[in-house]
This record gives C-alpha cells, sequence and structure tokens, in this order.
C-alpha cells in the first residue's frame, strides 16, 4: 500500500509490510484500506485520506483505522515471527552440543592445540547427536529461510554468519568423526545389565555411523573387600563384566574399581599409563 | 422532504480515548454537530440537500467538552478522551 504523495521527505524510511485479509462484510464495496493506528501514523496517512493500492492494477481508497483484532505490532511479521520463535523452541535436542562441537571445530581450525577431550552426554543423548546431524542440517535450512526472508528487517548482525558457520563446521565434523586417524569415541559403561544394553545401542549406532570406538571402559566396579555386600557386589557385577568381555569381544576393555578422586599428578600419571598402555585386561587400582 | 440519510460508523475502543468514524460523503467539519449525554453520541450533519444524522452507543460515559470532532475527505472523526 502506498501512502499519498504528501513529499517525499515525509514518508522516506517508513516501509511497511501489511498482510492483506479478507475485509468485513460491512465494508465490502466501501472502498476503504484499513490499516493499525500506529501504521497509519508511521506512514504519514491521516483517517480519510486517499491512498492507492498497487496490485495488477491500482485501487484508490480511504484510509481507514483497523479493528482492534486485525491489527499487528508494527510490522505485520506477527505470523513469521511466532514461527521464528517456535523454531527456536523446537530446537533438536543436541543442538546445544552440537554448537560446542562446532566450537571445538574452531579451535581445531586454528591448530593450536594437539588433541581434544570431549566428555559426552548419556549414551541417549549422544546416540541422537551423532545420528542426527541431518535432522539440525535442516533444522538449520529452515532457519536460513526464514531469516534470509526477513533479513532486512531482523536485524540480527552477525547472525547469519554464525549460522552458515555452524553449518559449516557440523559437515568437517561428521567428516572428523568417521575418520579412525583423526577421532575415537571412547565408551565408559557401568557393571549393570542395563548400563550393558545401553552400551550395546551406543556402539551400534556408532557402527552405523563409521566411528571408531577401540575402547570400552567399564566404570565404578566394586573392589573385592572384607566386607560381605562388597563381596556380593563384586561377584554380581564380574558377571556383568563377563558379559561385557563376550559381547564386545572385539573392543579392548578395562575395568575400573572405585577409588578415591584422581587428584594429584602420582595419581593422574598412573591413571594415564593405564589408560594408554597396550591391551590387555587391566585393572586400575589405588 | 429531504431524505436523512445514516453514515456507516466504526468504533474503535483505544486506551486513552474512543474513536468514532463516520463516513458522510460531501461533509466537512464546519457541517458537523455532535452532541453528547452520557454514553450516547448524537451526529447530525448537513450540507445542502445531504443530511446525514446517527445516534451511537458509546462503550463509556464522556462529556461534550473532551469530544474533538475532525473530517478528511468525508470522513469524520470524533474522539473522546477518557
Amino acid at each position: 500500500m502506498n501512502p499519498p504523495d504528501k513529499g517525499a521527505e515525509r514518508t522516506e524510511g517508513a516501509v511497511l509490510k501489511f498482510k492483506v485479509t479478507e475485509a468485513l462484510s460491512k465494508d465490502v464495496g466501501r472502498a476503504i484500506a484499513r490499516m493499525g493506528p500506529q501504521d497509519l501514523e508511521k506512514l504519514h496517512v491521516a483517517v480519510g485520506d486517499l491512498v492507492e493500492v498497487a496490485g495488477k492494477r491500482g485501487t484508490v481508497c480511504k484510509a481507514m483505522p483497523a479493528h482492534k483484532e486485525l491489527r499487528s505490532q508494527g510490522f505485520d511479521l506477527t505470523f513469521d515471527r511466532v514461527v521464528l520463535e517456535k523454531m527456536m523452541d523446537l530446537a533438536p535436542p543436541g543442538l546445544d552440543e552440537i554448537m560446542a562441537l562446532a566450537r571445538i571445530m574452531e579451535f581445531l581450525a586454528r591448530d593450536s592445540f594437539d588433541l581434544f577431550v570431549l566428555d559426552c552426554a548419556p549414551t541417549g543423548h549422544l546416540i541422537r547427536l551423532l545420528e542426527l546431524p541431518d535432522l539440525i542440517n535442516q533444522w538449520l535450512k529452515a532457519f536460513f529461510n526464514l531469516f534470509l526472508k526477513y533479513e532486512r528487517i531482523l536485524k540480527l548482525p552477525g547472525f547469519a554468519d554464525e549460522l552458515v558457520g555452524l553449518s559449516r563446521n557440523l559437515k568437517r565434523l561428521r567428516e572428523l568423526l568417521q575418520d579412525p586417524a583423526r577421532s575415537v569415541l571412547y565408551a565408559v559403561s557401568i557393571p549393570t545389565r542395563m548400563a550393558l544394553e545401553e552400551t550395546r545401542d551406543l556402539l551400534a549406532a556408532c557402527d552405523r555411523m563409521g566411528m571408531a570406538v577401540p575402547l570400552v571402559f567399564l566404570n565404578l566396579m566394586t573392589p573385592p573387600g572384607d566386607c560381605q555386600l562388597c563381596s556380593r557386589l563384586h561377584e554380581r557385577e564380574l558377571v556383568v563384566a563377563e558379559s561385557f568381555r563376550q559381547i564386545f569381544q572385539a573392543k579392548h576393555q578395562t575395568l575400573v574399581y572405585r577409588q578415591p578422586e584422581i587428584a594429584g599428578l602420582e595419581r593422574l600419571e598412573e591413571f594415564g599409563r593405564s589408560l594408554y598402555e597396550p591391551a590387555r585386561q587391566e585393572l586400575v587400582t589405588q | 422532504m429531504q431524505e436523512i440519510r445514516e453514515p456507516v460508523v466504526d468504533v474503535f475502543e483505544e486506551e486513552d480515548h474512543v474513536l468514532v468514524v463516520a463516513e458522510m460523503p460531501g461533509i466537512s467539519v464546519e457541517d458537523v454537530q455532535v452532541t453528547v449525554e452520557d454514553d450516547l453520541l448524537t451526529i447530525s450533519a448537513a450540507r445542502g440537500d445531504k443530511k446525514y444524522r446517527k445516534e451511537v452507543l458509546l462503550p463509556a460515559s464522556f462529556t461534550r467538552e473532551k469530544t474533538l470532532v475532525t473530517s478528511n475527505n468525508g470522513v469524520v472523526e470524533i474522539k473522546c478522551l477518557r
């Protein structure tokens, strides 16, 4: 809708976007164009002014205020703005982690670190994260489309660049994760049946993804001890550990017993040695 | 006997005022007479053989002193300040 010619300086800069809706039945044939009072003000159009509605053919209408329920707040972006917000709400689970991983890619690109050790989310989340870059890519694409549409209206400087960067990093991350020479995943489990099944799912997912998982840690094993409870727990956990051993025969497996916090250089070194020593079934004890 | 027409009227309830917009082609502001009695607004206007009259029920009570009348291209705006 164009305001009437009132001098360029008055209307300059006021470019509003309107959504055209069906006329109220009592308005049909009255040659009026209803707009929100604030929009009228922005366009320097008074009620009763003649405005031209440009379309296949131009139509001259009288400007009238719109009824409250049909007014928008300034821009008529209401619908898409809601969509945009919903998109943020509907960000796929794992997006936070992906963002964090993508940030790692930036560090990696700078070549200032040799090794990155990432502590991942529990199995279910990790599997989703590993398997769903496609979903996140789709989400990003949908977001881009909306964003590009309103690039000139929604001023989010740098945001688009950031999303583009994220998308690019995501692709590189995927390549990296599938290259066993450059990345491996160490599975950490605990000696319970449930954890065994979870680990099985995780390793299957990694297999599908083409990710290398050379090592499985079995953490929080109860050391055999004097107390009866400890001994019983130990026995029970050994049974599970045996299942682990049989199911994941191809993997190097390390049992880690419950122990005090690994603090101090000496303990840390001992722990490091036990991690990097050649494949054999080890017991990490204090 | 001349016909008295009833104009199309919209009532808009805004935060600080109630706006009544009446479409009366051929009428300018000096032709309009407005009276307010509590919540009853009466608009009458005449120019030449064009005559308009309409009673409008307002959502609240107002006084004539707090009522502003303007017109533009035959569209009369009556602003009742709260």
